[in-house]
């Protein structure tokens, strides 16, 4: 780069404005990484069998670490199963769910410069639901209801872009919004279409299904979860000083070098993967994805070298404590899609009020 | 990408992602480890299930676990209320104090071990039971189907099957519980002896009937229905519900020497007009919804020869429990039926023969008052024939 | 090293098959040079640009552009409040690798161009709550850091105050005369091309354009075909230097008035 000389540059206003931008460092994604951690043990403590944090820890560590478990193990055969049988599963479902829609959601409102939007408000939720009722209808194995979930997921997504791009105002504002919810509206009648179909026997099951429910987990429901959230969100990992990028515009980011159709429909590729990995392992769990990377933002600011990880962290407490809740509280098993919304709701209406003073989208 | 200097040293921003996920990446593939096994006792025998797998049950027997199994059928069979060691949770637990069964053996009722305080009933996600099992000490696991015996095994725990969902009707599925059961306490002695008692009592019936020479077989029905006021209030009640072709009530009424009048009819809950379509001659009810004398006074029933001659019953049972039903009862129920539909062919012998099996099988002595709530007497009594069925006929 | 960043032949464009925006643009654009877009509003500047960036095909014509090109808007509407070094830290994307985050070194060359504007306090703070021009100081900055060679900019000054369009103004300047860097800018104001641009660009029509020196094209005819508003061009002299301006005449004057009451 060539030099310049130095030159005084008269600055323009004479009193500099206070930093009124927070910067907790680098504490707050380290905290909540911890945090998660601790979290996840203590969950395995909640149950009907009696259990110790500090037995489930270990038999967690022993599980986690990759070597062979000790012979003469602390701990009797019946506490292991209920680990890692009973519980471990749930957790890590919990966890998985919530950390896979924290990520997507800020990946979402970063790239559609909106801060306004979460998976299940631009359709793909919706449409990743009917895609996995449909193949449960045709009994499909786990591999084919996350494919057809991801499919039909992609789909509603690429409908809503583009009944959106036909307003003038693009993938900003209300525009985005509204075609999020017709297109979501359309898919969620095509459940209720399957429901009806359905035969009676398989009805039960899908309806609490749908409503969001992190029972009866396996090790079968953690791999669907886990390999495309663990993986897919390591990418999303990786490509998160890109998605600031793309925050500035689509002529801001192209000018700047950045290949936005194609890192675009990446990003959207990769969100629609987590999410539809998460509804067809647990139905549909709103509200999430749009409460918590506001609450990060709110914790870390909107730089999302630092937000990505945050919301992922961020949304694996959040999930992981309502699903305890579920558990342990309200013996009936709460479908966890009921406690989201009815604690997410009122947290998006305060969010809301909160920001209004500041004007549209600014934290 | 670009070219990093490879001593220079990482910001710890990129380690903060990935520790996380490789941990939770490393419980994800934790689970994968093989199951720990609970090791087979070195004192055992070997009890066979349902399905012919041969399960070591340790000794001495330290007690069945039920597995969404109701409480009050255990005991039916296997009269001894000291091998149960969980029998279910709080609702499971109110559901058995409505039964009978829960008079005979008020122990079991009351004694709070057996039943789980924070669980609210069976089946509602098995893995939520599992905690609970796990978490009592018993001997061996008894299910009927789901998910939960297979994953018991997994682990090496003994649980059995009662039924494998195949059995090719009532009966035979009845046999084979009884049979599981009684051998898992080791007196399958007692699952005989109930079959046999069974056995002969439907041959009493049938000989009584003499089957061959019935002049006709009446046409009935079993049903169940709301009124309109209760329906309007709590819509999702069941209004109408019929015991249709694929019902257990099939062999029972055949029986009784009468014919199932929804014979073809596939739907459990059709409208009003189809019951009058079908016109049975004998209208049974079922133990929810109207009583006979809302029935016969309902208009949407005014039509049924049935109720023009007024022979419209509620199922013998407990009320607000359930009817007369399993190895035991249902000869019981299958006479009553009988002498209500042919009553010129049976002498009155119901009273007689429900006292008999209670004392022959519990030692329980029925007082008159048990016997009419059984009966249904306070709703049945005013229809026709059903004084044979009175304490002093 | 051939001396010529940007030419366009025969450049044409139409948003509806039969309406042209313009068409027949020919010019040349030299390397290290300033050079003015002048025209009224809807005669096609902000399209000429959009072709320019590569952000629009021209519907006939070619356009060869030789170099990095970097693009300051007119407007900033940042959905988030990112901070300024954020900001600068963005131009950094070719540099950066696709999966890749920015390192230190990418911090310190953002630093480093903000200090050279001046505006390397202002580094933590979030830039919504910027001016007008330091705002624009800062896309200056992140323009730069980019190591692009052509600077593009729209209407640099139209949403500036009298004394941030003369820091604007005087960076351009500099950016051209000291870096090397190539600066298209479009504007309003015939006055601001002719103190600083080497070349200029009239769109007069459809069809109809004047391109050369902008001492030649920026005259008085020119400029009252253009905008349909006399405008006298008067030299006069400043610090020992003579200067040129150009003045739009209003329909009549305020003295004649005054001296009328």
């Amino acid at each position: 780069m060539s030099e310049v000389t130095t030159a005084e540059v008269v600055v323009p206003r004479t009193n500099k404005p206070p930093i009124t931008q927070k910067r907790h460092g680098w504490a707050v994604p380290f905290l909540l990484g911890v945090g998660v951690l601790i979290a996840m043990l203590a969950s395995l403590c909640i149950g009907a069998y009696p259990m110790s944090f500090w037995k489930a820890a270990r038999i967690v560590v022993h599980l986690a670490w990759p070597f062979p478990l000790p012979s003469n193990p602390p701990w009797s055969v019946k506490e292991i199963t209920v680990v890692q049988i009973i519980r471990l599963p749930r957790v890590l479902l919990a966890t998985l769910a919530g950390m896979g829609l924290g990520m997507a959601g800020t990946a979402l409102q970063g790239m559609m410069r909106n801060p306004l939007v979460g998976p299940d408000i631009v359709g793909v939720t919706s449409g990743a639901a009917f895609g996995g009722v449909m193949a449960m209808m045709f009994n499909f194995n786990p591999a084919g209801i996350i494919g057809l979930a991801f499919a039909f997921g992609l789909g509603a997504m690429a409908l809503t872009f583009g009944l959106a791009k036909l307003a003038r105002s693009g993938t900003n504002g209300l525009a985005l919004i509204l075609a999020g919810v017709f297109i979501g509206a359309f898919f969620i009648a095509l459940v209720g279409l399957i429901q009806f179909l359905v035969p009676d026997a398989k009805l039960p099951t899908m309806v609490y299904w749908l409503l969001g429910t992190f029972v009866g987990a396996d090790e079968k429901k953690v791999f669907m979860i886990g390999i495309p959230t663990l993986v897919g969100g390591a990418v999303l990992m990786l490509l998160r000083w890109r998605i600031n990028l793309l925050s500035l515009g689509d002529l801001d980011a192209k000018t700047l070098g950045v290949n936005v159709g194609v890192l675009r429909w990446g990003i959207i590729a990769l969100v629609s993967l987590i999410v539809a990995s998460q509804v067809a392992v647990s139905g549909i769990v709103g509200w999430v994805g749009l409460v918590v990377p506001h609450c990060a933002r709110m914790l870390v600011g909107p730089d999302h070298r630092r937000l990505l990880p945050t919301a992922a962290l961020l949304g694996g407490l959040f999930v992981l404590g309502l699903d305890d809740l579920t558990r342990s509280i309200v013996k009936a098993e709460l479908p966890v899609g009921i406690l989201t919304a009815l604690i997410g709701t009122p947290i998006v209406c305060f969010l809301f009020w909160k920001t209004q003073g500041k004007g549209w989208g600014r934290e | 990408m670009s070219l990093r200097n490879p001593f220079r040293v990482v910001p710890p921003c990129e380690f903060m992602w990935f520790a996380p996920f490789l941990c939770i990446g490393l419980m994800v593939v934790g689970l994968l480890r093989p199951l720990p096994k609970f090791t087979v006792p070195e004192h055992y025998r070997a009890v066979v299930d349902a399905e012919g797998t041969k399960v070591p049950i340790e000794e001495p027997f330290r007690g069945t676990i039920l597995i969404s199994l109701d409480a009050g059928g255990y005991l039916e069979i296997t009269k001894s209320p000291d091998t149960l060691t969980y029998a279910g949770g709080t609702v499971d637990r109110s559901w058995f104090g409505k039964e009978f069964m829960s008079r005979i053996y008020p122990q079991v009722l009351q004694r709070g071990s057996l039943w789980d305080p924070q669980m609210i009933r069976h089946g509602h996600g098995p893995y939520a039971e599992l905690e609970s099992i796990l978490a009592s000490d018993g001997g061996a696991y008894l299910g009927s189907s789901g998910d939960l015996v297979p994953l018991l095994r997994r682990v090496g725990l003994p649980a059995l099957y009662t039924n494998t969902g195949k059995e090719k009707d009532e009966n035979e599925s009845e046999f084979v519980w009884a049979s599981v059961v009684t051998s898992l306490i080791g007196h399958p002695d007692r699952g005989a002896a109930v079959i046999a008692h069974y056995q002969q009592a439907f041959t009493d019936i049938a000989s009584d009937l003499n089957e061959s020479t019935l002049p006709n077989r009446p046409r009935v029905l079993v049903m169940g229905a709301e009124s309109h006021e209760k329906q309007n209030k709590t819509p999702n009640i069941r209004s109408l519900y019929i015991k249709s072709t694929a019902n257990p009530y099939q062999l029972y009424i055949l029986r009784a020497g009468a014919t199932n009048a929804s014979e073809g009819w596939t739907s459990e809950q059709p409208e009003a007009e189809r019951i009058l379509a079908m016109d049975p001659d004998f209208i049974f009810l079922m133990w929810w919804g109207q009583d006979p004398q809302e029935f016969m006074h309902d208009p949407r029933w005014r039509g049924l020869r049935a109720v023009r001659e007024r022979r419209v019953y509620r199922l013998p049972g407990n009320p607000g429990g359930g009817g007369l039903m399993g190895l035991i009862f249902q000869p019981i129920s299958v006479r009553w039926m009988a002498e209500i539909v042919h009553p010129d062919r049976l002498q009155p012998k119901t009273r007689q023969v429900m006292r008999d099996t209670y004392l022959r099988e519990f030692g329980y002595r029925m007082s008159d008052k048990e016997i009419d709530e059984q009966l249904q007497m306070n709703v049945n009594q005013p229809q026709p024939d059903y004084g044979r069925f009175a304490r002093n006929y | 090293m051939n001396n010529t960043v940007v030419e366009f032949d025969n450049l044409g464009h139409a948003y509806h098959p039969s309406r042209w925006i313009f068409q027949n643009y020919s010019t040349q654009v030299k390397r290290g040079s300033t050079f003015a877009l002048l025209g009224p509003n809807g005669c096609g500047k902000t399209t000429l640009l959009k072709i320019l960036l590569g952000a629009l095909k021209p519907t006939a014509g070619s356009i060869k552009v030789e170099g990095r090109t970097a693009f300051v808007p007119q407007l900033f509407q940042v959905t988030f409040d990112y901070s300024v070094l954020d900001m600068v830290l963005m131009g950094r994307a070719r540099q950066v690798g696709l999966f890749s985050q920015p390192t230190a070194q990418d911090e310190e060359a953002a630093m480093a161009s903000l200090e050279r504007f001046g505006m390397a306090d202002f580094a933590r703070h979030p830039f919504h709550e910027l001016s007008g021009g330091e705002r624009q100081l800062v896309i200056f900055a992140r323009a730069l850091v980019s190591a692009a060679e052509i600077l593009i900019l729209d209407e640099p000054t139209s949403a500036l105050d009298l004394k941030n369009q003369i820091v604007v103004l005087d960076w351009i300047g500099r950016l051209s005369r000291e870096a090397g860097l190539t600066v298209l800018f479009t504007t309003h104001h015939p006055n601001h091309a002719l103190a600083i641009s080497d070349h200029a660009l009239l769109m007069l029509g459809e069809n109809h354009y004047v391109s050369g020196e902008a001492r030649e094209v920026l005259s008085e005819e020119h400029l009252r075909a253009l905008y349909d508003v006399e405008i006298k061009r008067l030299l006069f002299e400043h610090q020992g230097e003579p200067r040129e301006t150009l003045v739009p005449m209003l329909p009549s004057s305020n003295i004649a008035r005054k001296n009328k009451s």
